[in-house]
């Protein structure tokens, strides 16, 4: 026997009356994150705001729209204590079979958009990965992807070849002491 | 005439309505509101996305263990000093903005990944739930930039189950339950819970998928890759989805690119609105489904994959899961466990495993007063029986080693039982061991 059975007259009815409240409250929730800026959204924002922000419920569920991003990887060039060059690229190590796999990708993305607040961190980590290797200093890059095309791809060119993309140096970090 | 007609009361449709016609209208409206919100349902869709989804969260924060202090620490990623010069809402709170040692991040991961493991098992899940919907919250605004769609709908889902009433059924809460009872009477059967709370929490994460995929779509339609049909082929060029052999065969055959762009926008678009219908609902979920394994295979999203299909579970009717049921109990066949009614232990052991047995695959005799024409009491008096369909009799080890991969909520038992040699090698001496002394335990 489930409480709602037990409840009868005015108790039942309040009962009833706070889930509906409820339910027609976290539906609007639903509905209020989601929905495009207008004169309804930008009025009931305010209401739902602490309720949204509290239990991590923002978001547009805008996937991959309303246009797909170019293409995009991080890079780094350790440069070692007798000025040699090492080129890496992080996501070539990544197993995509991993669940860390994407978080990984997020952070390379978030030091390429924002090298200046995740630079430091970011070159004082490789340093530390690339002791072996003596590193003085790590230069930063993204590579951006122009347009890449079907024709493109049965003439056995691959997105990341040299003239589908341009490499921006980003900054170069001196490694802090050890 | 005249007079007396425009003197009489105005037809009853425009009179002002009476408190009895209030009632009705009332009445009928409430009856509206219970039929969409209130009825009174099982929790089994909601159990199916529980297990799912804490599964699904145990795997995925599990291996970002080595990454802890990287990802969330103070000197990790987003160092605290950073996230503290940024403003801050008040009411965006992460338990991790609290700690001050390691220790305290190491033992708060620990505890979250245990609420994961229970909440996935259902074991004291109305609690449980809480601690993983605040680990959750706590990690993704603890490191906001490393979060992504999979951590949003994660949020949502989790909210709609803590509310929920779960932990009724496909859960170690249950099972403790049906055992109690079975431990004052094997034959007892205690009814599944139904709820009408238990229907409009089905109903709320219903609205939320609904929600998500009418917004997804319509967001695709404001753009040109989605219009013209080379949204599919942008994906599998980016780094992070290039998948050569796709590639490769888009390339040759571009009119696959298109279909798979339209068809994506399609079933977004048609999911909220023929979901709802009887009739249509199989094909929309078959075809939400088909979706979320593409991006699963073809773009690796198996996390974000994986927990989309479980809020779909939201739309599993009852009758369908019924029927699998009826399916399996039917093609296993009915068996039928003998034990001793004489021997506490042996009605204990009979009603924590009984307690498993959700379909109720497995009858039981007593052979003291109800003796069984298969099974001698001579044999019986040495080891529990289990009759199959064909009249075999299966004897103590063997017996369960037969039940436990046939009844589904034993399967987790199979990798014991089922250790080439090793299981059959030791199972065999353990359990003759306790059937003779059993007077003892």
């Amino acid at each position: 026997m489930h409480p709602f059975s037990t409840l009868g007259g005015w108790r039942g009815r309040l009962l009833y009356a706070g889930m509906s409240l409820l339910l027609v409250w976290h539906t609007l929730a639903m509905l209020v994150t989601a929905a495009p800026d207008s004169v309804i959204g930008r009025a009931a924002r305010p209401v739902f705001a602490p309720y949204l922000t509290l239990f991590n419920l923002e978001v547009h569920w805008d996937f991959f729209a309303p246009e797909v991003l170019a293409t995009y990887q991080f890079r780094y060039i350790v440069e070692d204590a007798a000025g040699q060059q090492h080129l890496f690229i992080p996501s070539d190590k990544l197993s995509r079979l991993s669940p860390s796999w994407i978080w990984l990708m997020d952070r390379y993305r978030d030091v390429m958009e924002s090298v200046d607040t995740f630079g430091d961190f970011t070159v004082a980590e490789l340093c530390r990965e690339h002791a072996a290797l003596h590193p003085v200093a790590i230069t930063l890059q993204a590579v951006d992807g122009k347009e890449f095309t079907p024709e493109a791809r049965r003439a056995g060119k691959n997105p990341l070849d040299p003239e589908f993309v341009t490499v921006e140096s980003l900054k170069t970090i001196r490694c802090p002491a050890q | 005439m005249s007079g007396s007609v425009a003197l009489s009361p105005a037809p009853e449709a425009e009179a002002p309505s009476t408190p009895a016609q209030r009632a009705i209208r009332l009445s009928l409206l409430w009856r509206g509101w219970r039929q969409i919100w209130f009825q009174d349902k099982s929790t089994l869709p909601l159990e199916i996305a529980r297990i799912g989804i804490a599964a699904a969260m145990l795997l995925h924060y599990g291996l970002a263990s080595p990454h802890l202090f990287t990802f969330w620490g103070d000197n990790g990623w987003l160092p605290r000093a950073l996230l503290e010069e940024q403003p801050r809402d008040p009411w965006l709170q992460s338990v991790h903005f609290y700690f001050t040692a390691p220790w305290q991040w190491i033992a708060f991961h620990g505890l979250f990944l245990l609420c994961c493991a229970a909440m996935a098992a259902g074991w004291r899940t109305s609690w449980v739930k809480w601690l993983v919907l605040i680990g959750h919250i706590s990690y993704s605004n603890r490191n906001p930039s490393m979060t992504y769609g999979v951590h949003a709908i994660l949020a949502c889902l989790l909210l709609i189950l803590c509310f929920a009433p779960i932990g009724r059924a496909l859960s170690l809460d249950r099972v403790r339950e049906v055992r109690a009872a079975k431990r004052k009477d094997l034959n007892a059967d205690p009814a599944v819970f139904t709820s009408p709370w238990a229907f409009a929490c089905t109903r709320l994460m219903q609205i939320q998928m609904a929600v998500l995929f009418f917004f997804s779509a319509a967001h695709k339609l404001h753009g040109n890759d989605w219009w013209n049909g080379n949204a599919v082929w942008k994906v599998f060029v980016q780094n992070d989805y290039y998948n050569g052999f796709i590639l490769d065969v888009l390339a040759s055959q571009y009119w696959l690119a298109n279909v798979a762009t339209y068809g994506t926008v399609l079933i977004e678009i048609a999911y909220p609105f023929l979901i709802w219908q009887r009739r249509s609902r199989p094909y929309m979920l078959a075809g939400a489904i088909f979706i979320h394994l593409q991006f699963a295979f073809l773009m690796h999203l198996y996390f974000f994959s994986f927990v989309m299909i479980m809020g779909h579970m939201s739309f599993l009717r009852r009758a369908w899961l019924c029927r699998l049921g009826a399916w399996w109990k039917r093609r296993i066949g009915a068996m039928e466990m003998i034990y001793d009614g004489n021997c506490g232990f042996c009605k204990r052991s009979m009603a924590w495993f009984l307690a498993f047995d959700g379909l109720r695959q497995i009858g039981i005799r007593d052979f003291r007063s109800n003796p069984s024409p298969l099974v001698s009491d001579e044999r019986l008096l040495k080891r529990l029986y289990l009759v199959l369909p064909d009249r075999r009799a299966l004897g103590g080890f063997e017996a369960y080693r037969y039940v436990v991969l046939r009844v589904p909520g034993l399967w987790w038992l199979v990798p014991l039982f089922y250790v080439p040699v090793l299981s059959r090698l030791f199972g065999h001496p353990i359990y003759d061991w306790i059937a003779a002394n059993r007077a003892r335990l």
